[in-house]
């Protein structure tokens, strides 16, 4: 479907539809919440039936997706010891590599090897012919824009440590021109030295204010991809054969991740029409920032992992994985709007009618949590970045002109869709106060039609019951966080390490400050018209954070990166 | 994964399909019972004891849990409910039970089966009266101001209201002013013709004095301060308001001609001798007519002056003839043509006790205060009543009646039930305190301080919910 993925310089009815579909996240968000306090004050009976209803609606969605949770950890953990590169050569092998599967001896072996065996009996149900591993080229962009060596040379050295050959990796440090001069010679001397280690090492500078741009990492990265594209031509490699990726300049990858990468784009049927998406997960500084920083990216990865199952309606977030035909195809990520990581695969998605997906990547990319030194700046810089994720909702008026239109998309595809980043948004920006203050309104304010009633004593057993159950979801949350979680400083008292345990039992206030409400201002300033400033958010490492590079920038003997943390830190 | 999340989806779609209605059900009082032909509708009773831990007996049947409890899925009709607990009398009512309806009783005050009370002070004493908002008595010894100590209830503790080095020890106190919820106390000594006004700042450890005499005119009678505002105090004395503002020690003329004048939340009520009741700011400013009766202007004929203006809070205001009259701002300005004896204010339920010699009333005000309040006599027996005072957070009233101390219950039936507590001679002094839940009273044979627990383990009060003022069906008034 011809679509022009943007909400600037609409006319006509697509104006209309624009604004429309602007204008309705943030309403019905606005009008849940207004709606349950003037319900609580004028018809607290109505009010606290839909507050037990919406209560047991949240238990039930919380224990279902805690169960994913669980089933998405065992994933990641039966994958911890795969040889991704035994497996690429083995699919490399084709025919012969159903049968000389030999199971290893342990139970995460085994198990790994099923999915393995399925993955590839579903490639040949389809037909598909996996193309030569040694054909496969990754080019790896990372978008910087003030971000110094300190945060960008862990991800380039975890890129050279990959088990998947590095001259097969061409990657482009996409530098904006207003970045500033120090990040200017930091990049220039990361060249330098990462350059023979990679098929090519490219520093791409981004004109500022180009035509028709916004000043967004997609503009950026766009900038980027097309002079990467010219590159690939230029050594006549297919478009088709080339997986990429965009990094945000503090992600620190597994040395497994491009060799995961590349097996699960082989064995993709159509891998031209997929994007790739890993775990996110911020462990580079996870024990350097303030609780609550700590608690909400958690959260945030938890989100990450429970989407990971379901892949019909995955999307992708952050740093990100595709096949670059399609990326040309699409025409690269959108360069005015500050979601591209979500944007491009509704981009994409709209582009090839519906017939786009997500696979996930049973492998996690580490970057860093928002801290900016001061608590205070902290909080402010955390509530930003919440803010700017929470602007994905952008793509929803976006998503549904074209929903509204395609006569190509199918209409369940669109429904499904079309209803879940709805209602992915509204109740983002309402559960939080709904469950942490708005739910026990009928109650405290206590209208005397309301303290008649066998309700109003029949409402906190009823809750106080609810939220029981929904601590076995916060317990197991708290013991998966521990698993997955990079070690402990060692120096740290037991208490402490108690203390950040217990760092959960705020997730009630955390979640409605920090998520919650960056999300209803987000939508609030898309129902009223009002544009979100892209800001970089503020990524800081202290000295222990950076164990595998040393003072002079060279790598440490054992070559280990601590950042590249996946669940196998833990075990 | 994905054939494991739609069959997820399902059993979770099913079970809350399934699960909400049925807790919805349950949350509103339906229930099923067996032998009945479908889901019946059933209503509670909410039991709440002072003590706790009572045992409760439901008709002839007795119910597991202790108080608090809440007795769930009764069919409506009225239940015999009775409680009881080792060492106190038993409680029982007739309660009526309506469908999808809550019948609370919270407030229930289990009475001892016998009362002991504590000998606290040694005699001889004059009277005892509570300071307000503190956790001090005032007692006094005599009629001097080196006779009047403070005695904190808590600790026991005795101390002199003013210092060693304060002036004229032996002064005679001849007046004392106090407001609710102030933890503030002035006094007025006379020695010959002289008098001194002191003022006594209580919330601290110690009380603080201050020495007022020269501001305020000697022979004021009419003080009163604003209980969230400690540092002005407005005197109305021969028809002049006055503001005296203590730490600057100046004093200002609010207004001339004024009959009456109360203060409360930031806010002053006067009367003007034209019979005008004005609502204005604590500096004069902003005055508008609350309502103008013929009947409150000066002069009016003998024995008729209202000039007490009693404002417990803001938008509650009642005003007090020279007879005892009790009049409201809105009309029929008329509450009580005489004898009123005393005024209590409830803060918990926003209500006026008001007693006679005979009988103990209420005022209760609409919410909002638009309409006159009204007045509901609520025991008319009385022999000699002296004092009365709200217990239990307005639940109970204590009324001293003669030579008798007795309880007014006014939770559980459709009337108010009496209970003769213990004897008290009719010329005792006494001071309810509600933080402490004990009566003090000076015992006339020996002059000593005793005192009455009349709220039992009071640290044990537990509230589940919040409350609401009424309930249905006149059980909690």
């Amino acid at each position: 479907m011809m679509f022009r993925y943007s909400a600037a310089g609409l006319r006509g009815r697509d104006r209309v539809l624009q604004r429309v579909f602007s204008v309705l996240p943030g309403l019905t968000s606005w009008s849940i919440l207004i709606g349950m306090v003037a319900l609580a004050f004028w018809k607290p009976l109505l009010a606290a039936t839909l507050v037990i209803a919406f209560n047991l609606y949240w238990l039930l969605r919380l224990l279902f997706m805690t169960v994913f949770l669980i089933l998405s950890y065992l994933r990641l953990d039966v994958e911890r010891e795969t040889d991704w590169m035994a497996r690429v050569r083995r699919v490399d092998r084709r025919r012969a590599a159903l049968e000389d599967a030999a199971d290893p001896a342990d139970m995460r072996g085994r198990l790994s090897s099923w999915l393995f065996r399925g993955a590839l009996a579903r490639l040949r149900a389809a037909d598909g012919q996996a193309p030569a591993s040694d054909s496969i080229r990754h080019l790896v962009i990372i978008p910087i824009m003030k971000e110094g060596r300190s945060v960008t040379e862990p991800g380039l050295v975890s890129l050279t440590r990959q088990t998947f050959p590095a001259d097969r990796v061409l990657v482009v440090l996409a530098l904006e021109e207003r970045a500033p001069e120090q990040v200017k010679a930091d990049v220039r001397m990361l060249q330098a030295r990462y350059r023979s280690a990679f098929l090519d090492l490219l520093v791409i500078v981004h004109p500022d204010g180009l035509p028709g741009e916004a000043r967004v990492k997609g503009a950026n990265a766009t900038y980027a991809a097309k002079a990467a594209a010219a590159k690939l031509t230029e050594l006549r490699i297919s478009f088709a054969r080339v997986v990429a990726s965009c990094f945000d300049a503090d992600t620190v990858v597994g040395p497994q991740y491009l060799a995961c990468l590349t097996e699960a784009f082989l064995l993709c049927p159509d891998r031209t029409r997929a994007s790739f998406q890993p775990i996110p997960v911020y462990h580079n500084n996870i024990w350097e920032v303030p609780a609550f920083a700590r608690v909400l990216d958690i959260g945030s990865s938890f989100f990450q992992l429970i989407e990971s199952t379901d892949p019909e309606q995955l999307v992708t977030f952050s740093s990100h994985s595709m096949s670059f035909e399609a990326l040309v195809k699409t025409g690269y990520w959108p360069v005015d709007m500050i979601s591209d990581d979500s944007a491009i695969f509704w981009k994409a998605f709209i582009h090839f009618d519906g017939r786009y997906r997500v696979v996930p990547l049973p492998v996690t990319v580490s970057m860093d949590v928002t801290a900016a030194g001061s608590w205070w700046k902290s909080i402010a810089d955390v509530y930003r970045q919440k803010r700017r994720w929470a602007w994905g909702v952008e793509n929803f008026p976006v998503v549904m002109r074209a929903f509204a239109t395609s006569a190509t998309i199918p209409l369940s595809s669109r429904v499904r869709h079309g209803l879940k980043l709805f209602g992915n948004n509204v109740s983002w920006a309402t559960w939080g106060f709904l469950l942490t203050f708005i739910g026990w309104l009928p109650a405290l304010l206590v209208s005397r039609e309301f303290s008649d009633s066998v309700l109003y004593y029949s409402a906190p057993r009823i809750t106080t019951t609810i939220f029981s159950l929904a601590s076995l979801s916060l317990l197991i949350t708290i013991a998966l966080s521990l698993y997955l979680l990079p070690k402990w400083p060692v120096r740290w008292p037991s208490l402490r390490k108690i203390g950040h345990a217990l760092e959960w039992l705020f997730i009630p206030i955390i979640s409605t400050v920090f998520s919650a409400l960056p999300a209803l201002d987000a939508q609030t300033r898309l129902m009223l018209g009002r544009n979100l400033e892209f800001r970089v958010s503020e990524k800081r490492r202290g000295a222990r954070a950076r164990p595998a590079v040393d003072a002079r920038g060279t790598l440490e003997p054992d070559g280990e990166l601590e950042l590249a943390v996946d669940v196998r830190r833990r075990a | 994964m994905r054939a494991l999340r739609n069959i997820a989806f399902v059993l979770f779609t099913t079970a809350y399909l399934v699960v909400c209605p049925l807790v919805l059900l349950y949350a509103f009082g339906y229930s099923v019972r067996p032998g009945e032909p479908a889901i019946v509708k059933t209503g509670l009773i909410y039991l709440s004891t002072m003590p706790p831990g009572a045992t409760v007996h439901v008709e002839r049947r007795r119910y597991t849990g202790a108080t608090p409890t809440i007795l769930r899925g009764l069919l409506p009709g009225a239940y015999d409910v009775r409680i009881g607990l080792a060492g106190y009398q038993p409680w029982s009512r007739t309660v009526p039970v309506e469908p999808e309806k809550s019948t609370v009783l919270n407030h229930i005050l289990l009475l001892p089966l016998e009362w002991k009370p504590s000998w606290l002070l040694p005699g001889p004493l004059q009277s005892v009266r509570q300071i307000p908002g503190t956790r001090f008595l005032l007692i006094q010894r005599g009629s001097t101001l080196r006779d009047h100590v403070l005695y904190e209830w808590k600790t026991g503790r005795v101390q002199p209201l003013a210092g060693r080095h304060a002036a004229w020890p032996d002064a005679e106190v001849t007046a004392f002013w106090s407001v609710s919820d102030s933890p503030a106390v002035l006094i007025r000594l006379e020695r010959g013709e002289d008098a001194r006004f002191l003022w006594f700042d209580v919330s601290g450890d110690e009380p603080r004095m201050e020495d007022l005499t020269g501001l305020i005119p000697a022979g004021a009678r009419r003080i009163t301060w604003d209980p969230l505002d400690r540092r002005h105090l407005f005197i109305l004395h021969e028809g002049r308001l006055m503001r005296l503002h203590l730490p600057s020690r100046t004093l200002a003329l609010i207004e001339d001609a004024v009959r009456g004048a109360g203060t409360v939340d930031r806010t002053l009520y006067l009367l003007e001798s034209t019979g005008a009741l004005l609502q204005a700011d604590p500096d004069g400013a902003g005055a508008h007519l609350l309502a103008n009766d013929p009947v409150w202007a000066e002069p009016i004929g003998e024995g008729r002056k209202p000039v007490e203006l009693w404002a417990p809070a803001k938008g509650r205001v009642l005003l007090r003839g020279a007879r005892g009259e009790l009049y409201s701002p809105r009309p029929p300005s008329l509450l009580i043509e005489d004898g009123i004896e005393g005024l209590a204010w409830d803060p918990h339920r926003e209500r006026a006790l008001v007693w006679q010699r005979h009988r103990v009333g209420m005022v209760t005000w609409s919410e909002p205060p638009t309409r006159r309040p009204e007045l509901r006599w609520l025991f008319e027996d009385g022999r000699n009543i002296t004092q009365a005072a709200w217990v239990y957070e307005g639940s109970h009233i204590l009324l001293h009646d003669a030579d008798r101390v007795k309880l007014l219950e006014l939770a559980g039936a459709e009337r108010p039930v009496i209970h003769d507590l213990f004897g008290l001679a009719d010329d005792s002094a006494m001071a309810y305190v509600e933080g402490a839940g004990r009566l003090f009273y000076i015992d006339p044979s020996d002059g000593a301080l005793w005192a009455v627990e009349v709220l039992p383990r009071r640290e044990q009060l537990s509230f589940v919910f919040p409350e609401w003022d009424e309930t249905n069906m006149g059980q909690d008034q």
